[in-house]
Formats: C-alpha cells, structure tokens, sequence
C-alpha cells in the first residue's frame, strides 16, 4: 500500500511540474518589441501622435548591434496609441527597458500631466526613465534622426544624461522627480531640453539648456548658463567648468574646472523681510588659460579668486532676477528651503507665495577655493 | 494538544513575522505623510501596554487556550458567543491580507492573470502547513523571520544613494493630528492584530513568558517597520509616499548601483511572500481553532480547509478593486479593528480578572 501510494504521489508531481512550470504571462523574447525611447507629439483630434524607438539586435560578422525601427500612430490617449502599435508591429511594446520619454514642445506647452499619466501608473515603465523636452523640430523627427547612422536614440540620450556631472549645461530629471516637482503648484517644474543641430549636413542631437514649466505649462527654457547657475543653487552641481572672462584684460579666459560644489540656502526673517542666504563653496582647479597672464602665483590667484566670485555673483543673481522678475515663478527651490527650515514662516505666506516669492531678497557669498593648476606650474609664457 | 506548544524563541519569531505579513509593502501609518516615523513610535509605544494586557489574560489560566478562558469565564454559551466576533476577526484578517498579497502581484508583475490564481496556489500551502499544526508555521517563520530581515537590511543599505534625509523636514508641519490619525491607524494595522495570537497561544511556560513573547516580539517587528518607513520616507519623499499604492516597492525600484545592482524591486516580495504566509497561516488556524471549539469538533484540522476555502472567496469579494482597499486599509480599518483589538479584549480582561480573584480568594469572597 504505501509503495503504491508513494508513485501515485510522485505520478502526481511529475503532471503537475508540467502544467505548473509555466506561467500565466509567459513572454518570449522574439515576441516583445523592446522599447528603448518614446517621442510624444500632437496629434490630430487633440490625441497624441506617438514615436516609439524599438531596437532589434542584429549580428553581422560577429558583431552585435542594436538597430532602432520606429513605429508611428496617432491616439487618442497614449496607451490607446501604444496598444494599437501591435496592429501595425505584431509585436507587444515591452517598456521596462524604455530610457527616455521626449516630449515636444506644443505638448509641453498645452499639458504635460495628460502624456505622463499613463507612464506613471502602469507598472511596467520604469520610475527613473528621463524626461526631455524637444525643442524647435517635432519630437518624432528628432527621434528619427538617428535612423540614417543606426543610432539607437534612447541609449545615446540615457548616457549623455548621465554624464550631466561632467557638464552641467542642463538640469537632468527622471520621472519621479519630475513627478513630484509637477504635483506641487507652487514650485515651477523642470525638465532638460533636446534639440537638432546641424553639422556637415548631418544632423545631429544635443542636450542643452532646461526648460521650466508653470504647473502643468510649458514657459520658457533657461539658456546653458542660466541652466548652470540652477544647479548650484539647488545643489545639484556635482563638476563642470565654470569660464571666467577677461581676466586682468580682456580676451583672456580661465576656465576652471570644478571638482566639488555645496551650496547652502538658509533663509531667515529680518525687520519683516524674508531673506535668503545662499552660501556656496567651490573647490575648481585651474584648468585652462587663453593668454599670457600669470594667475598662478599667490598675487594672481587672489586676483583670479576675486574675478571668479564676482562673476559668479553676477551669474547668480541673473538667473534669481530671472525667477523673481521675468517670469515670477519659483524654479529655484526657495518654496522647499522656506518650508523645510522655516515652517512657521511658510504657514504665514504659504497663501501669497505668488506674490511674497518676487519680494524675497536674497544674499550671495561665493567662495572659490583654486586647489591647483593641473600638472604645469606657469602659464605659456610668450616672448614679447 | 502538547505540539502547539511553541518555545519563547518561536513565539517571537512568529509574531515579528506576522508584523511584517502585509504593513512592509503597503505601507503603515500613511496618514502622517513624512511624520509617519513619529506615528509608529507612537503606535509601539501606545501597543505595549495593549499587549500586556492581552497577556494577562491568558496568564490566570494556565493549561487553557483563549476559547477555554472565556467559556469557564462566562459560561458555556454566553462564552460560545463572545467568541464568535474573534473568530470573525481572525477569518476576515487572513482573507484581507490573502486580498493584498494577491493585488500586489497582479498590480506589479502578472496584471493578465485572473487574481484568484496565485491567492489559491497560496492559501493552499498555508492550508497545507496548518494541517501539520502550529509547529510547523513556527518553524518555518522561525527561520522565514531571518530571510526577510535579511532582505530588509541589505535593501535598506543599497537605498543609501537614494536617501535625502531632508525629506524628514519640516516636522509636524500639519500639527500633531495628522501623526495622530498616523498612530491610530499604524497601532490597529499592524501591531494590535497580534490579538490574533491571544487564540492560538497557550500560556508557554508562566505569565512571565507570554509577555515576554508578545512585547519582544511587538519591539523588534515595530523596529524594522520603523526602519523600513524611515527608509520609505528619506527614499520617496511626502508627496509620493501618499501617491504610491506599495512604498517599499517604489522605493527599491530606484535602487541603482553602477548600473549593475539594479531591477531588484521583485525581491521586496520575497519578505512579503514569507511573512504573508505566516500571518496568513496563523489568522486561519485562529479561525479554525475557534469554530471547531464552537461546532464541538475534537480537533480544528478537519475544518482547515473549508474554513481556508471560504476565506479566498472572502478575500475575491471584499473589495472591488485595489482603490477600495486601500480606503478600507487606511481610512476605516482603524475604526472596524479597534472593536476588536481594544474595546472587547478590555471587557474581557475586567470579566477574566474578577473570576480570577473569586477563584483564588472564594472564601474571602464569601465572607463579603
């Protein structure tokens, strides 16, 4: 008896690792069309037009390649567009690999919330997929533009992001954060913006500048510069150069290259004015020097340290003139560092904060610290 | 009935499990946004003396479980009938978190799978492991308590990167309410559901030893929710922890070290998986120990199955959707538990104290 019921128990296993060992959402990977950029555009009947980058692997004489193909439809919603993709691909999107969303500029200016909806509730997308804003050309053209040199746009976009550290030109933000950023209304978004350039006849991709947005609005964009001075202030400059110009006399330039950068904002409340003391520490080594000029000796340090923070002041304070007066929007964090340090004072403003944002002044002290001049002591030294 | 009798180690063990069960995914104590910290301290502080309290109960009765207690207290039938709201409470907390378990995996992984498939495939092994008694499940959450520390720690190292303790201020912004509400509902959901345990525990050694168990367990199960949330908070920020349907899951997901150690979300349902078991096996030997006792069967194991049955049909129908559960978990749980978990275990306690004197103390007792 208890041989007989030991095969029927193993009888019974056998069949049922047949019939367990799959599962239910089975996916084969020929049968997933691997999503790695998406370009949202306007479509027609206020729907979306939707872009989608999809990269196949190829080999060819030993080499392995990603080639990018491109799906195109229009939709009512974005998933509505993406679903009706399979009737053109035959193939499911598969979006866990997707690393860029770009939107365009007309959709941006309308209403971002509605495109990024869906990509924040399903769960296949991933949190930490970048957002970009295309701005002049349509996003789908500029998604294609790397269909003549197989470049697949996703993946280019993703590493150049990343190296936002060694650049600092423009204001990388993932999902999440843009997210979090859109779902306050008193604090202006922010989102990098993408454009086509042209060169040789080529044309070409670069990530520059940052563009801002009123709640869910598109405004303006901040120029390369402008982008920089933001992150300092919101601390999120990590290195990059920063150029000093005309030193000592004009047309000689230092570029410096910043290894380390903390910035302090720190707000208090004096005779009834709100003030905020932004306090921020470079460590930069000399990197570079257009001219003849002697900066490394102990004079000329203190001359290029000076030159250096007054210029960065200046910096500074034309991106707050920005916020504060041209455009009244608080891109710069102040609303958080208020609330964060000084909550008391928040819950007084926190109704007006449209109009006690442009009235805060603000106190910059910038100190550079020159740690070094790479690995040569003096500068080229022209005969005269 | 000497193979439920569970050591001090296992008692622990199981109950840190089943305060892990479903709270690290969803979340606890969500009503106090980036105080949810503060809340839980609250909510363990405020359990402990709850705790001793359901301690005491059990200890004036050695040798007699929670079902005995109350009979010999109020009488055979009146003791039957103040048993049944308990025995309620243990079926609709299984079916609950046997509900969570299942929209979690339909909600992050197998959103084409019919919900029922993978809460069936579950509640059998929970069926399967209460059929071999109390032991069993002690045993293995003895040794499921060290995985799910395990990933917790390791998680909460990995999410360093990502943390802004900034997110922490400002504190109490809203005031003290909101951390309130917080502690209300973190204290109900999921410290107070150890009452559950008030049904399966037999006084283990002396009165000294079920403390013992109860408050080290609360202590060290409340720590690591702590952690976790702290975690949550400094990872997510507010706005998101309010947004998100499972914390600790977004949380990981942002997990990203060189590129290398990253998509390691799934592996958060590695310590759900394991302590849900527990949580889920425990609520359903309550249940059936309780109606087997009512029904006069000799022994809870020939109703295990029914009983585990009904309670997936409970757990299909109680919510439409993942939205109705989370209003229910978070905004009317509290108010349903606190019945339970508070006010009859208290009447209770007065009834238990009171025959315990008369019996001790009869013949001072007469002379009144």
């Amino acid at each position: 008896m208890r041989i007989i019921k030991k095969i029927i128990a193993v009888i019974i296993i056998t069949m049922l690792m047949f019939i367990f060992g799959g599962c239910w959402n089975y996916r084969e990977i020929e049968s997933l069309a691997i999503v790695s950029c998406a370009a949202i555009d306007e479509g027609e009947n206020g729907g979306f037009y939707i872009t989608v980058e999809t990269v196949i692997v190829e080999a060819s004489e030993g080499n392995v390649k990603n080639v990018p193909q491109y799906t195109e439809l229009n939709g009512d919603t974005f998933f509505e567009a993406i679903r009706d993709m399979i009737t053109v691909k035959g193939k499911k999107l598969y979006w866990s690999h997707a690393k860029a969303i770009l939107i365009s500029e007309q959709v941006a200016k309308k209403d971002i919330s509605q495109a990024l909806d869906f990509m924040y509730r399903d769960a296949e997308i991933r949190e930490d997929t970048w957002i970009l804003i295309v701005k002049g050309t349509k996003a789908g053209e500029l998604l294609k533009s790397g269909a003549e040199a197989k470049e697949v746009m996703g993946f280019k976009i993703n590493d150049v992001l990343k190296a936002q550290s060694f650049v600092s030109r423009f204001f990388s933000i993932p999902l999440f954060d843009f997210l979090e950023l859109l779902s306050d209304p008193k604090t202006s978004t922010l989102a990098p913006t993408i454009q086509l350039i042209e060169v040789d006849n080529k044309k070409l991709t670069q990530v520059i500048g940052t563009a801002f947005f009123k709640s869910d609005r598109l405004i303006g964009y901040l120029d390369e510069d402008d982008s920089k001075s933001l992150l300092v202030i919101r601390n999120k400059l990590q290195r990059g150069l920063y150029v000093v110009n005309d030193v000592t006399k004009p047309g000689v330039n230092v570029a410096l290259e910043i290894f380390k950068n903390k910035t302090k904002l720190r707000p208090y409340v004096q005779d009834g004015a709100l003030i905020i003391a932004i306090n921020t520490n470079f460590e930069a080594n000399i990197a570079e020097i257009t001219g003849s000029v002697d900066l490394i000796s102990d004079e000329g340090r203190v001359k290029l340290k000076k030159i250096a923070e007054k210029q960065m002041k200046q910096d500074l304070e034309k991106l707050i003139k920005k916020a504060q007066e041209d455009y009244k929007m608080d891109f710069l964090n102040f609303k958080n560092v208020i609330m964060k340090k000084q909550p008391a004072v928040w819950k007084q403003i926190a109704d007006d904060w449209d109009t006690v944002f442009p009235e805060i002044k603000t106190e910059i002290s910038i100190n550079v610290h020159i740690r070094g001049s790479a690995i040569v002591r003096k500068p080229i030294l022209v005969g005269e | 009935m000497n193979e439920d009798r569970l050591s001090d180690r296992q008692g622990i063990r199981i109950i840190i499990s089943f305060i892990f069960g479903s709270t690290l995914i969803i979340g606890s104590g969500g009503a106090a946004e980036s105080d949810a910290w503060l809340a839980i301290i609250i909510a363990i502080l405020a359990a402990i003396p709850i705790l001793m309290m359901y301690s005491r109960i059990l200890s004036h009765f050695p040798e007699k479980g929670f079902f005995e207690i109350l009979e010999e207290t109020f009488g055979k039938n009146a003791g039957k009938l103040i048993a049944l709201p308990f025995i309620w409470f243990a079926f609709h907390l299984g079916a609950l978190v046997l509900r969570n378990f299942g929209e979690f995996i339909i909600t992050v992984a197998l959103p084409e799978t019919p919900e029922i498939v993978p809460m069936l495939i579950y509640v059998f092994i929970c069926i399967f492991a209460i059929k071999d008694g109390l032991t069993t499940v002690a045993n293995c959450s003895s040794f499921f308590t060290y995985i799910s520390i395990f990933v917790l720690v390791l998680f909460g190292f990995l999410s360093i990167p990502n943390m802004r303790p900034e997110n922490f201020e400002p504190v109490a912004f809203e005031g003290i309410k909101p951390i309130i509400e917080g502690a209300f509902s973190s204290i109900t959901f999921p410290f107070l559901e150890t009452i559950v345990f008030l049904m399966i525990f037999k006084p283990i050694n002396s009165n000294k030893s079920v403390r013992k168990v109860f408050i080290s367990g609360l202590l060290i199960g409340g720590i690591f929710v702590l952690f976790t949330t702290s975690r949550n908070i400094m990872v997510l920020g507010s706005e998101a922890i309010g947004t998100v349907y499972f914390p600790s899951y977004a949380a990981v997901t942002r997990i990203n070290i060189g590129d290398f150690l990253q998509r390691l979300e799934i592996a958060v349902s590695i310590v759900f998986l394991v302590s849900g078991f527990v949580k889920i096996s425990v609520c359903l030997l309550a249940a059936s120990k309780g109606l087997s006792r009512i029904l006069g069967f000799a022994s809870y194991k020939s109703i295990v199955i029914p009983v585990g049955l009904l309670m997936t049909t409970l757990a299909v129908v109680v919510y439409d959707n993942i939205m109705d559960m989370f209003e229910w978990a978070f905004y009317i749980w509290p108010y349903y538990a606190i019945v339970f978990q508070v006010i009859l275990p208290f009447l209770i306690f007065i009834a238990v104290e009171i025959k315990a004197r008369k019996t001790e103390n009869p013949q001072g007792l007469q002379n009144n």
